[in-house]
């Protein structure tokens, strides 16, 4: 028997297939979560810290405390706190700031509200990140990206773990509404990072300056290999792989002389 | 919105397009209908979350939800830290866990469902290792292109076709020695 003979026999093998109801009964299920998914929200600010809170948890009263103590004396306006709320990875206020997170979390007496709040704060890292994409075109020290993706990557972390010890009816909605926005966010920085990729392989395709295309290819592995990272639902990973193609892309548009390139 | 509603029509036609596939590559890692339709279900949702982000690079729908799938499959077995369905595997560590591969999956059961084993090819299939039984099953039953596995697999086109060209010798093999 030769392989044609062989493969001829293995495409006949019979197919299970889904009975017409169960398909239409999968597809209802799918398209009515995707619906409630859609119509979503989380209202995050309503987990607001109560005031009895502080004596139920002593230790992180305490830290709250020296917190809103320390906040209130250095600064004293309402401004600062914008600056503390604003503030990015090496920035002086940026401790306080995860400080006042990190007690918010710890208060949070509602597991599902403690997942709820995590989520905000992985976006809030997320949304540090692209801060400092954008000021390292005026050359940020790359630490400071570093430890922003670390950051990234520990409150991911948290939030998994957070969602692992969930076991309310209502945790199923709360794993898929995280999911859904992270894993939004991230795949919208994806598509982001993609265009920039298209436009600068169309240019580069035109010239023959090897650097370029050197960058230019350089800039599309890291981004397989982010978008690889997120198909296997390693958002840390993805992220770190994605500054790095970014990185390349505005070091590609330095090196091309004109910033016309992104537009 | 109107934008949203186009998006769900362009995904429904792909959910009636590969639904049946995704089931039967679910089945066959999990041996149970009920938890391959739950698998369905996630894999299409999730597939819904990159779809509506990332629409412009959803350049291999198939591989792609073929991709998904599998993630779910590992993350299942992950998350249920059974290692009874391993074919070779005594290790019960936090590692062996870690580094689940569907191809070690047994399909077994599965080739017995779909009533494969009835046929001398299907028995000699069900015959070969796992690793060689995905492969041949995604390329000659399911009929996958190169690249498509080699996207589903995480692998290179060229360990693909060398993969494929070893499963057949093995199957080869066994027939011709069951003549």
């Amino acid at each position: 028997m030769n392989n044609r003979d062989l493969i001829k026999q293995l495409k006949s093998l019979p197919k299970v297939r889904f009975s017409d109801d169960r398909k239409f009964f999968i597809k209802e299920k799918v398209f009515n979560q995707i619906e409630r998914q859609s119509q979503e929200f989380y209202p995050v600010l309503e987990n607001k810290i109560r005031f009895f809170d502080l004596f139920l948890k002593a230790k992180v009263a305490a830290t709250t405390f020296v917190a809103i103590i320390f906040v209130a004396s250095s600064i004293g306006t309402i401004a600062a706190m914008g600056a503390v709320r604003g503030s990015l990875p090496g920035d002086i206020f940026y401790p306080v700031k995860i400080g006042i997170e990190k007690t918010q979390v710890g208060l949070s007496q509602d597991k599902e509200n403690k997942v709820k709040l995590q989520t905000e704060f992985v976006l809030r890292r997320l949304e540090e990140l692209e801060a400092l994409s954008i000021d390292s075109q005026t050359h940020q020290p790359q630490e400071k990206v570093v430890e922003a993706v670390n950051n990234f990557k520990n409150e991911v972390s948290g939030v998994k773990k957070s969602l692992s010890q969930l076991n309310s009816p209502k945790s199923k909605q709360v794993q898929d509404a995280f999911d859904e926005k992270v894993a939004d966010k991230v795949g919208r920085r994806l598509a982001e990072i993609e265009k920039k990729i298209n436009i600068l392989t169309s240019v580069t395709e035109k010239t023959d300056d090897k650097k370029l295309e050197e960058l230019s290819e350089k800039a599309k592995e890291s981004f397989d290999e982010a978008k690889n990272s997120f198909m296997n639902e390693d958002l840390g990973g993805a992220i770190e792989k994605l500054v790095i193609s970014d990185g390349i892309i505005q070091e590609l548009v330095i090196a091309s002389g004109s910033d016309e390139l992104i537009k | 919105m109107k934008n949203n509603q186009k998006n769900k029509e362009i995904f429904s036609q792909l959910y009636d397009k590969y639904a049946d596939e995704i089931y039967r590559f679910s089945l066959s890692k999990v041996n149970s209908p009920e938890t391959a339709e739950d698998l369905v279900s996630e894999t299409f949702l999730r597939g819904w979350q990159y779809f509506v982000s990332n629409k412009a690079s959803l350049d291999s729908p198939r591989a792609f939800f073929y991709q998904i799938a599998r993630n779910m499959i590992v993350d299942f077995y992950r998350k249920k830290q059974t290692e009874a369905v391993l074919i070779g595997s005594g290790e019960k560590d936090y590692e062996s866990q870690k580094n689940i591969r569907t191809a070690d999956i047994s399909s077994d059961f599965f080739h017995q469902f779909q009533g494969i084993t009835n046929t001398p090819i299907g028995e000699a299939l069900s015959k070969l290792k796992n690793e060689h039984q995905e492969i041949l099953t995604l390329r000659y039953v399911e009929d996958l292109s190169i690249p498509e596995i080699a996207k589903t697999l995480n692998k290179n086109p060229v360990a693909v076709r060398v993969a494929i060209h070893r499963a057949l010798g093995a199957l080869k093999n066994l027939v011709t020695r069951n003549l």
